[in-house]
């Protein structure tokens, strides 16, 4: 169960496993080779003229075997029938619970957004007790862990993030004290996922009906609803003093090892950096050459690295993650955006972006942004939901349904790119050692392998297009960058 | 019945097209040998094993119907299998007839 890989999107509401998926793909094959075989027979069949076989040189056996020809080209025709209308079966029943998928979830985020906004409309002070109280309680609850989890490490580290401990961890992890790992199954219940998901969601319309949006129109605002959420959040913070947005600075580059282009999902997802072994770079760009050709890269992001709600030194923090939720460059889309210029990227330059956590948040932004020559987007664990990401380029979301984070970035509206999803903890115990346990990156990597051995063909697909963006170049070098916020007074 | 003889070959119509469906049939029996190591190769390989993301009736239904499949293939087999052999019994009768 907890290995299973849902697939979905590529275009399509088609919702089912990995298995589900490959035996369809088996089932279409196996008619290919049927009709290739029918039409043989049919061949075969016509080597011998049915006036021969009245010739009274020709023995009865041969009039068997005519026989036979002609009965197998109808028990062939029955195979290929028969596969195609499971195939059809399979796709219909991956389709019908897709569109039911997704007609459910259309429906509670209207009921969900509306009947918020309504009374947000009619009790504005329901407005202001929900974004000061999600404000004070995300302000005080990062401050809270942050003081519970201060260990002697210098500033940038991911084990300063509030949401680390003595457990080493990458950054966008997360293991709080011991009261959240105790109870981590409350925040690794789908069910709590879905709630952040819509909760998310329809923070937007709550807004607009405090500012007395008719409920009519609320409706329309769509996608805007994360954004509209966050940014009031934002607003309400910064007249707090946190989640304030300052600029940002290169604080060190460094060339490191790199021997070729990444092979499947799971050495992708290893190329992220993790700050604590990169000296707190946050960001890896590799750059592919070959004579004759623009040069191409890969652009890799790290996740949130503190989850400090004040704007420190860091920019891989919750006021980034806020920023990019609110669709305005944060802190890790500027660090992002400046590594990639000194890079020499440029808007013509080909570029693939693969993130985790914000890191895939921040990739999907950048690539969304239309100022970049995509190519490619992987994101693993990352708040997409919202962000627009273009058509025209191989784009792969990967999110398990019992972490709560991806569920921050809203419902998935990306239906175009290929959405792998995975209950980590569907039929097994819940580990104690992180908050958040499913946004692991260790679980994540675990997802990465399973798709690399996976057999339908949108991942097989996306991944051999992701892989062959570096092929045939003759030089390949990697640099790692770290980025620090510039206080401000 | 034709009695006439070829003045060239010094055959009968009936030697004739017997030669011509011998050499029919043996070009036959290649064929169909070769198609059979396909359909088995199908069978092996392309016919998919149970699904378990299939739950209750669901599962139910397909594992039927994959039962039929795998059913209607091995039928199939069997059939060109047959075929084959009365292609060989046909040649060999052709052959020992001369």
């Amino acid at each position: 169960m907890g290995d299973e890989l849902i697939i979905g999107g590529s275009g399509s509401f088609a919702v089912g496993t990995d298995e589900l998926f490959a035996c369809a793909e088996q089932l279409r094959e196996l008619a290919r080779e049927m009709s290739t075989l029918g039409s043989d027979l049919a061949v075969i069949d016509s080597l011998v003229a049915g006036w021969q076989l009245r010739s009274a040189a020709v023995p009865a056996s041969a009039s068997d075997a005519d026989a036979g020809i002609q009965r197998a080209r109808v028990v062939v025709a029955e195979v290929e029938l028969q596969s195609r209308v499971m195939d059809s079966a399979i796709q219909a029943a991956a389709s019908g619970y897709g569109f039911a998928e997704h007609f459910v979830g259309r429906m509670i985020h209207e009921f969900t957004g509306q009947f918020g906004a309504m009374l947000a409309r009619f009790s504005p002070v329901l407005l202001l007790a929900t974004l000061a109280g999600t404000a004070v309680v995300g302000i005080a609850g990062g401050l809270l862990i942050e003081k519970a989890n201060a260990p002697a490490t210098g500033p940038n580290r991911p084990n300063r993030s509030p949401l680390s401990t003595s457990r080493p961890g990458r950054p966008g992890e997360s293991a709080p004290s011991s009261w959240f790992r105790e109870h981590n199954e409350i925040i690794t219940n789908p069910l709590t996922v879905d709630l952040v998901r819509i909760a998310s969601q329809a923070s937007g319309d709550v807004v607009a009906g405090a500012l007395g949006v008719p409920p009519q129109l609320t409706s329309l605002l769509g996608g805007a609803g994360v954004v509209i959420g966050s940014t009031a959040v934002m607003r309400a913070g910064a007249t707090l003093g946190f989640l304030k947005e300052t600029p940002v600075t290169l604080a060190d580059s460094h060339p490191q090892a790199v021997s070729g282009g990444p092979n499947g999902f799971a050495e992708r997802l290893s190329r992220v950096p993790d700050t604590a072994a990169t000296d707190g770079a946050q960001v890896v760009i590799e750059k592919y050459s070959t004579p004759g050709e623009a040069d191409r890269f890969e652009v890799y992001i790290a996740g949130t690295v503190t989850f400090s709600p004040t704007a420190d030194s860091e920019p891989f923090d919750m006021t980034s993650n806020m920023a990019n939720a609110a669709g305005f460059g944060g802190g890790s889309y500027a660090s992002v955006a400046a590594a990639m210029e000194l890079a020499g990227i440029d808007e013509s330059s080909p570029v693939q972006f693969t993130g985790y956590s914000q890191g895939g948040g921040t990739a999907a932004r950048l690539a969304a942004s239309g100022d970049y020559n995509t190519q490619g987007l992987a994101t693993f664990g990352g708040p997409t939901g919202q962000v627009r990401i273009p058509e025209g380029f191989p784009a792969v979301i990967v999110e398990h349904t019992d972490d709560i984070v991806p569920a921050l970035g809203g419902e998935q509206v990306n239906n175009h790119a290929v959405l792998v999803e995975r209950a980590v903890f569907a039929g097994r115990e819940v580990p104690a050692d992180y908050a958040v346990p499913a946004h692991h990156y260790e679980y994540y990597e675990e997802t990465a392998r399973l798709m690399d051995v996976a057999r339908s063909d949108d991942v097989t697909s996306a991944r051999s297009r992701l892989d062959s963006f570096g092929s045939g170049a003759t030089s390949v070098t990697s640099t790692a960058y770290q980025f620090e916020r510039v206080p401000q007074k | 019945m034709n009695h006439s003889t070829d003045l060239v070959t010094g055959s009968t119509p009936d030697t004739q097209v017997a030669r011509q469906v011998l050499a029919a049939l043996e070009r036959q029996a290649r064929e169909l040998t070769h198609l059979l190591w396909r359909l088995e190769r199908a069978r092996r390989v392309l016919v998919p094993a149970t699904v378990d993301s299939w739950r209750g009736l669901s599962k139910l239904a397909f594992d039927s119907a994959l039962g039929g499949l795998e059913t209607t293939m091995d039928d199939a087999i069997a059939t060109v299998g047959a075929a084959i052999q009365s292609t060989r019994n046909a040649i060999a009768t052709m052959s020992s007839d001369g």
